[in-house]
């Protein structure tokens, strides 16, 4: 993933657990856990915790999101994670990628309810 | 259920932890603790939603999914290795193809691995994990106890301690309270480390004599009595005590004990410094001195002073946690032994059956091998089919086991072992290092499996087996000869099994038909404790309690209430030597001369009324009178069995009686002859313990300072206990009422141990039994499958179907036999394990062995009988046929 982030010419697709953790950050930061039960109500994918923090390490280490220490009393929940600028605008970029694709008229095709 | 709750998260977050290793080392040293809180909180909600069980389930079927998914944006699946993984991919859906067996396997392994696991932390906590002391390996007790002062062993002993277990009597707000409580020396902090959660410890100034005396309060005391106020430092309580009972004694509050804070006798819940000298209980062995040179001279002090020990006898210092534990070793013992052949039962069955397994599958092995599978790579596959049966069996164990601990181990404490655990009742819990030990048990399980099949399915020459050829006789009976002598220790571990249960359970049954000798429905104990320096004279306390007893009995919803010194069902009474009058009895007094037989037998002061309140009979004479009292005639009340056994076959009342052991605390001669008035029933002191007898003297006559009040109340009477308080405290106000207990109650909780532990092995040995005969079935059905051609052609030449059977039930007899004959011994050596616990059944009792043996032995026929019935009925040549 590291290899297509830093290939900003040509934004890849996002997989959706990325693309779902970036979307869940991009509303406020949230803990690990905050994170899983964010993307379960989002998008019913329900994940554990090793498939959100592999995402997390990999968001983290690319520069896209960042962990910082709790504040005040929640220490035993672990860091809080939020979203860099780069990780907004990745974030972005896809959400436009996803737009333009719906806007295909194939795609318009199939979904008719969508007002083609 | 929160217990409940609470084992099933420890365990479920250490397996998870254990689990986390799966993924790449970076990643878990960055993350790992999040991750575990994560699932920490997911189990959490999943608990709230749908219960403990079920939740705890949705979150492994969650976690075990994310565990199974490559990390995002990894290719591969990771952590293993790629060829150990495909290998466990290989054995999963080998395993997979034959899910009955696969399951069963792993039930039942994991059944006997949580039993383990479950009584292993039972057994850790009680027995291997030191008490929660300060170098607890190094405390110890000293046996005998002898006049030595805690001041002059500090040579041998460090922190050489002595108390005085005292019940101190709380007077001033509200309602008189009895607390346990004791007098301690200063050296008892420093040996139990007591760190008080608030306020101060003992000062040596504190035991100065002389100096107003201060306390420790217990977290719990604290909480009742004080409503866990912060200002409770530097107040004072009223309190009556034994030691100085003339006056209630105020007691400047120091400090308060931690909430854990656990010592090995309850007398905790006021501690106050010992001013005096009293001979030394323990104390820390100094890291000079080994424990023999201690021993030895304390032994030479002792000897220095006449009388202290028996000829020969020496002072020993045992280990306070041995000292400790000694009662419920035994029975912990049995437990571990009889869940441990479980496991081993288990073992042996899952081993039969993937022998059996492993040569139906000579021929796919020996498929592949010839297709150019390196032999080293079968040998890895089915390795690793043993190691998930293992590990399928490893998570159902812990599960199980934590479901175990949560609920039954505050039963196992408070019914079964009746000690409590050291360190309170949290200590009962699923840990590391039993968790390490279930997990080593496991592997070990799992090498064993794999490389058993191994030996088998590899064996022989390759060709013979690929065209499925390997019929050699020689070695399929040495298989056979295997699987039999599986199934063989598996008979002789279950019959252990089952005779340790079945002493068990007749012992409960004998218990439980038992007669106590009295009605225990509807009768309400407790105890009535008078302070020595208020009532000193035995008439002051006659008068006092007859007049509380007269109180009693006018009180509305009481039938009858009795007063006795020495309750049924409150242990056993010290024997006391009473002695029958020679001759006839009829001539005057001789107290020199005249001594008769004489018996050792319970001896107690009874109220008028006592005996009809518990409803023993009054079998001849009268009971006690008003006219029973100091100054008149000395009489005596006997039961049937004293009269019996001092004056066989002639009548009892009339005689003369005298107790040459005096009654402590009674201020009066009761070793004076008195005339036995009446004869009453016997009464179980300890359900199914030997009775010993009983001796009443009337209460007027010898009553000490505590006596025990019951009560029967009317059919459908409310409770009588706030109304026999306030008629106590009519008389006064500073007398409590103390353990008050239904008698009923007591008697069932005094027969529950035993019942419990007839459950538990009954359960076990049940289970234990149908393994072995499951595995007996599975060997036959085998042989008989594998013998059906022979079968077919020796029935086509003539053989009939009944020596078919005949032969099946004679090798299947003859296993069993064998089985039989290795587990006598070994039901012996349990049942003598269990011998402290047996009533009314000896360890070795014929009946039972006998029984036990017959019953598996029918059993196991049977089990063998319907493969052999299936074989016999075999149609020849649809067999020959069929190849």
């Amino acid at each position: 993933m590291a290899a297509r982030t830093q290939d900003e010419g040509d934004p890849a697709p996002l997989t959706p657990v990325v693309f779902h953790v970036l979307l869940a950050l991009s509303r406020e930061p949230l803990h690990g856990y905050g994170v899983m039960k964010a993307v379960e109500v989002d998008s019913g994918l329900s994940m554990g915790p090793g498939t959100v923090y592999g995402a997390l390490d990999r968001l983290t280490e690319s520069g896209w999101v960042q962990a910082s220490d709790a504040d005040g009393g929640d220490q035993r929940r672990g860091r809080v994670f939020s979203l860099t600028d780069r990780g907004r605008t990745a974030l972005t970029d896809e959400a436009r990628r996803l737009t333009r694709l719906s806007h295909l008229p194939e795609v318009r095709e199939l979904l008719p309810e969508a007002g083609g | 259920m929160t217990r409940l709750a609470a084992a099933l998260r420890a365990a479920t977050i250490v397996l998870y932890r254990l689990a986390l290793r799966r993924y790449p080392r970076r990643l878990r040293d960055r993350w790992g603790e999040e991750m575990a809180e994560a699932a920490r909180r997911l189990l959490e909600e999943e608990t709230a939603r749908r219960g403990p069980i079920l939740g705890t389930l949705a979150t492994w079927l969650r976690l075990l999914r994310d565990l199974a998914r490559p990390l995002p944006g990894s290719d591969r699946r990771p952590a293993l290795g790629s060829a150990v993984a495909e290998d466990l991919g290989f054995a999963w859906r080998s395993l997979r193809r034959d899910p009955r067996f696969s399951l069963l396997l792993v039930g039942v392994l994991g059944v006997g691995l949580g039993l383990n696991v479950a009584v292993l932390s039972v057994v850790r906590a009680y027995l291997l994990r030191p008490l929660p002391y300060p170098q607890a390996d190094r405390i110890v007790q000293v046996q005998p106890l002898t006049s030595l002062s805690w001041r002059e062993v500090d040579e041998v002993l460090d922190a050489p301690v002595s108390w005085d277990l005292d019940v101190f009597v709380m007077v001033g707000d509200g309602r008189p309270e009895t607390i346990r409580g004791a007098w301690v020396t200063p050296s008892f902090q420093e040996l139990y480390g007591v760190r008080p959660a608030m306020g101060r410890g003992f000062v040596p100034a504190d035991a100065e004599s002389g100096r107003p005396p201060v306390a420790l309060i217990s977290h719990g005391l604290w909480v009742r009595r004080f409503g866990a106020s912060p200002e409770v430092l530097g107040r004072s309580f009223q309190a009556f005590t034994s030691d100085r009972p003339d006056h209630a004694e105020s007691f400047s509050i120091v400090g308060v004990l931690p909430p854990d804070f656990w010592h090995v006798n309850p007398y905790t819940d006021v501690l106050a410094p010992l001013q005096d000298d009293r001979p030394v209980y323990g104390g820390r062995l100094r890291p000079d001195v080994p424990r023999a040179r201690a021993e030895e001279a304390l032994t030479e002090l002792a000897r220095a002073r006449t009388g202290e020990l028996p000829p020969g006898g020496s002072v020993r210092l045992v280990p306070l946690q041995d000292a400790y534990t000694e009662s419920v070793r035994p029975t912990l013992v049995t437990l571990q032994a009889a869940v441990l052949a479980v496991l081993l039962i288990a073992c042996a069955n899952g081993a039969v059956l993937l022998l059996v397994r492993a040569s139906r599958r000579q021929r796919e092995l020996g498929v592949r091998q010839a297709l150019g599978a390196p032999r080293l790579r079968l040998w890895r596959q089915l390795l690793g089919e043993g190691l998930l049966l293992a590990g399928g069996a490893g998570v159902v164990g812990t599960l199980l086991a934590a479901v175990l601990v949560g609920s039954l181990a505050g039963l196992l404490e408070g019914t079964l072992l009746t000690t409590s655990v050291p360190g309170g009742a949290e200590a009962i819990r699923l840990d590391g290092p039993v968790l390490a030990g279930c997990l080593a048990l496991v592997t070990l399980v799992g090498l064993v499996f794999g490389v058993l099949p191994l030996a088998v399915a590899t064996r022989g020459a390759l060709a013979d087996r690929v065209l499925g050829a390997l019929r050699s006789r020689e070695g399929g009976r040495r298989q056979g000869l295997l699987r039999r002598g599986m199934v063989a220790a598996e008979v002789a571990l279950s019959l252990a099994l089952l005779v340790a249960a079945g002493l068990m359970v007749r012992s409960a049954a004998h218990l439980n038909a038992r007669d106590l000798g009295f009605q225990a429905e509807r009768v309400v104990g407790a105890q009535v404790g008078l302070r020595q320096a208020s009532y000193p004279e035995l008439a002051d306390r006659a008068n006092f309690f007859r007049r509380f007893l007269d109180a009693v009995r006018q009180l509305p919803g009481v039938e009858s209430a009795g007063l006795v010194g020495f309750a049924p069902m409150s242990g056993r009474a010290t024997p006391r030597r009473v002695q029958a009058e020679a001759g006839e009895g009829m001539g005057g007094p001789d107290p020199e001369g005249g001594a008769g037989g004489m018996v050792e037998s319970a001896v107690t002061a009874a109220s008028s009324g006592y005996p009809a309140a518990l409803g023993i009979p009054l079998l001849r004479g009268r009971g006690f009178a008003a006219e029973d009292r100091e100054g008149t005639e000395p009489v005596v009340l006997v039961s049937e069995e004293v009269a019996a056994r001092l004056w066989p076959g002639t009548p009892a009342v009339g005689r003369r009686v005298r107790v040459l052991d005096p009654l402590p605390g009674t201020e009066t001669d009761t070793t004076v002859w008195r005339t036995v008035v009446g004869v009453v029933g016997e009464v179980a002191a300890v359900p199914g313990s030997e009775t010993t007898g009983d001796v009443y003297l009337p209460l007027r006559q010898a009553t000490g300072s505590w006596m025990t009040l019951l009560v029967r109340t009317r059919p459908g009477a409310g409770p009588v206990v706030p109304a026999v308080e306030s008629a106590l405290a009519a008389l006064d106000s500073e007398v409590p009422l103390s353990r008050i207990y239904r008698v009923e109650e007591r008697a069932r909780a005094v027969r529950a141990p035993t019942a419990a532990l007839a459950w538990l092995l009954g359960g076990f040995a049940l289970f234990a039994g149908l393994l072995a005969v499951l595995g007996l079935y599975g060997v036959v059905a085998y042989a008989a499958r594998q013998q059906r051609r022979s079968l077919a052609i020796r029935m086509a030449l003539g053989a009939d179907g009944r020596r078919v059977r005949r032969h099946f039930l004679g090798q299947g007899a003859a296993t069993v036999l064998v089985g039989l004959v290795a587990g006598a011994p070994l039901a012996l050596l349990l049942g003598h394990l269990l011998a402290g616990r047996l009533h009314g059944v000896s360890p070795g009792d014929p009946g039972t062995h006998l029984g036990m043996a017959g019953l598996l032995l029918a059993t196991a026929l049977l089990a063998v009988w319907l493969p052999a019935r299936r074989a016999s009925r075999t149609e020849p040549m649809g067999v020959l046929r069929e190849e």
